[in-house]
């Protein structure tokens, strides 16, 4: 379909590829873009081509961020005793609204699921032990989702961590089971991380 | 929880029927073929989100059409709620009052129902697993939020046998999910050991009643000294499910696959002291059967829920005498019955003047008038039949 030669096709073909967007809202938002003056394509294009090479994994948290180390994790006001411990770079964002906690992130990047063939060696579980080895922190909280696979990957990681002198902690139950920590509200988020429990 | 009326759309074999169903009791009654099973199955489906007849829901559209619904009007403590099942392109689509939701827990907190069909005379003479079936109903009909703790459990089950299934197995990971599978474990132990016990005196109760003879118990089999209902139950089915796993260990490993936990445990059904599985003929099975759905109905009523009674073909294998102390329960029952037979004759006076009967021809329900002849069940010139959002 990229080889469609009508420009204004092949516009809605690539909008179309993005996840929850159908063919109608992508012929929508293309019919919109050349109602716009010229420069607002321009910049939304230059943009979106130059996010693969802006973003890098961040060395220390593995988030995706455009400074390696990122600004989290080079912020002099954040505390290093706290790690907090998630499944995907956009459940940092629920974190931080809700306000609870000033520590430092690590982004697994998934959760343990044997169906799914993901293990440990598949997620950034070695860069979080190789922090915590280097010494200074003192509790790891869980963040990962409410469901069978984050709270294996909890117990998994409180094994291979509290002999390494941390606490391990796990956001309280209070998110609705099978929501994801991006789309949970503020509030309960914040309720589930001041509950949190000890592993 | 009462459901009021039904409404379908390219269900089976019925291309657009509604009906009203305001009675304690609906009798759908006609010949066979004509598709009274099938209006039993959308209650059925509203009521337990799956059919009992066929696995595929997509074989349940009307031939040639792509999509099927089902809605109905249900009164109930939150009030009068509209509920609506859409089926297309093959996914589901739930509309409680007009808004789509995913959460099963308000969907069932509205509606749930309890069914009795010929085929599960397979719950006493079949497998364990049909009996952990209904076990699991049972503990759903009387709190819905046993659904869930099921569904993580058997979700536990199949990652921890995935990872058996593919050594060389991590030890470290492997201690991850034995700890997820006895934390889960423990808390669907905890909940049927609380489901039999709660089934154990009004299954006696029923069976009493319908059979005239013979006594009978239900066991969690492994499980017969637990107090489910102390606190201290929790710890110990932890420390009894560690030790197993820790037990069995080596023969997992070697065998890759779960051989420890409550996907595997029994209900046992005992009909005067003795497994009523192999000792049960035909007629006591099917009368077990119902003392047991009776016994399901009175536990969730105690724990303050009156889930729809689905009873499908009704009359056909159930001798006289049966067939009268049955009905005798029926009618005194607090939940709305739904039943279907070739021969509302068979039902007796005291439940036919409680009921509403619907003679079902060519997938439509129409109303038999109580002063004869039959009139469209629709109800002209009433108020609205449910709120649209
Ligand atoms: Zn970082």
């Amino acid at each position: 379909m990229s080889q469609d030669l009508d420009p204004l096709r092949r516009v809605v073909a690539q909008l179309a590829r993005f996840p929850g967007i159908g063919e109608r809202t992508a012929t929508r938002l293309a019919y919109w873009l050349l109602r716009q003056p010229p420069e607002t394509a321009r910049e939304i294009g230059e943009a979106v081509a130059g996010l693969p090479d802006a973003m890098v994994t961040c060395s220390v948290c593995c988030d995706i961020a455009a400074t390696d180390p990122c600004r989290r994790c080079s912020d002099p006001r954040r505390s290093d005793e706290a790690i907090c411990v998630v499944e995907r770079p956009q459940d940092i964002a629920a974190i931080e609204q809700s306000g609870g906690f000033h520590g430092r992130y690590h982004v697994l990047h998934g959760a343990i699921s044997p169906l799914d063939g993901v293990g440990p060696d598949d997620l950034r579980v070695r860069e979080l032990v190789a922090r915590i080895e280097a010494g200074g922190v003192v509790e790891v909280v869980v963040a990962t989702d409410p469901d069978v696979e984050g709270d294996a990957t909890a117990l998994y990681l409180a094994r291979l961590l509290k002999p390494l002198g941390v606490r391990v902690t796990r956001l309280a139950h209070g998110i609705a089971v099978g929501t994801e920590l991006e789309y949970a509200d503020r509030s309960s988020v914040a309720r589930a991380l001041e509950n949190r429990r000890e592993l | 929880m009462r459901l009021e009326r039904l409404e379908l759309g390219d269900w089976r074999n019925a291309a657009r029927t509604a009906f009203d169903s305001d009675a304690g009791v609906v009798v759908l009654h006609g010949e066979n073929g004509q598709g009274k099973t099938n209006l039993l199955e959308a209650v059925w489906m509203l009521g337990a989100l799956r059919s009992f007849r066929e696995a595929r829901v997509g074989r349940l559209v009307r031939h040639g059409r792509e999509e099927a619904r089902i809605a109905a009007v249900v009164v109930g403590r939150s009030g009068r709620r509209r509920l609506e099942w859409r089926w297309r392109g093959g996914a589901r689509t739930l509309l409680v009052d007009g808004v789509p939701t995913r959460d099963l827990g308000a969907w069932f907190a509205i509606l749930r129902a309890v069914l009795f069909c010929p085929e599960q005379v397979g719950i006493v003479r079949g497998g364990p697993a049909e009996r952990r079936a209904f076990l699991d109903r049972a503990a759903f009909a009387a709190d819905p939020g046993h659904l869930e703790v099921a569904r993580a459990y058997r979700r536990a089950v199949r990652q921890r046998a995935a990872l058996l299934a593919a050594p060389p197995v991590d030890p470290d990971q492997l201690a991850a999910w034995d700890a997820d599978l006895v934390a889960r474990g423990a808390e669907l132990v905890r909940r049927r050991a609380l489901a039999v016990a709660a089934l154990r005196e009004p299954f006696r109760e029923a069976h009493r009643a319908l059979a005239g003879a013979g006594e009978v118990d239900l066991r969690l089999r492994g499980w017969a000294e637990l107090d489910a209902a102390s606190p201290a139950a929790i710890p110990a089915i932890r420390e009894r499910l560690a030790r197993l796993l820790e037990e069995r260990r080596p023969e997992e490993l070697r065998q890759g696959r779960v051989l420890v936990g409550p996907h595997r445990d029994e209900l046992d059904i005992l009909l005067d002291g003795r497994p009523a599985r192999v000792h049960a003929s035909q007629g006591q099975a099917r009368t077990l059967v119902l003392a047991l759905k009776l016994a399901e109905l009175e536990a969730a009523r105690r724990a303050g829920e009156t889930p729809l009674f689905l009873l499908d073909d009704l009359g056909g294998e159930l001798d006289r005498r049966r067939m009268e102390r049955l009905t005798r329960r029926l009618v005194a029952l607090p939940n709305q019955v739904w039943l279907t037979t070739t021969d509302p004759g068979l039902l007796g006076g005291a439940l036919r003047r409680k009921a509403k009967l619907l003679e079902v021809a060519g997938g439509r329900a129409r109303r038999q008038g109580r002063r004869g002849g039959t009139a469209a069940s629709r109800r002209p010139g009433g108020p609205p039949p449910a709120r649209r959002a």
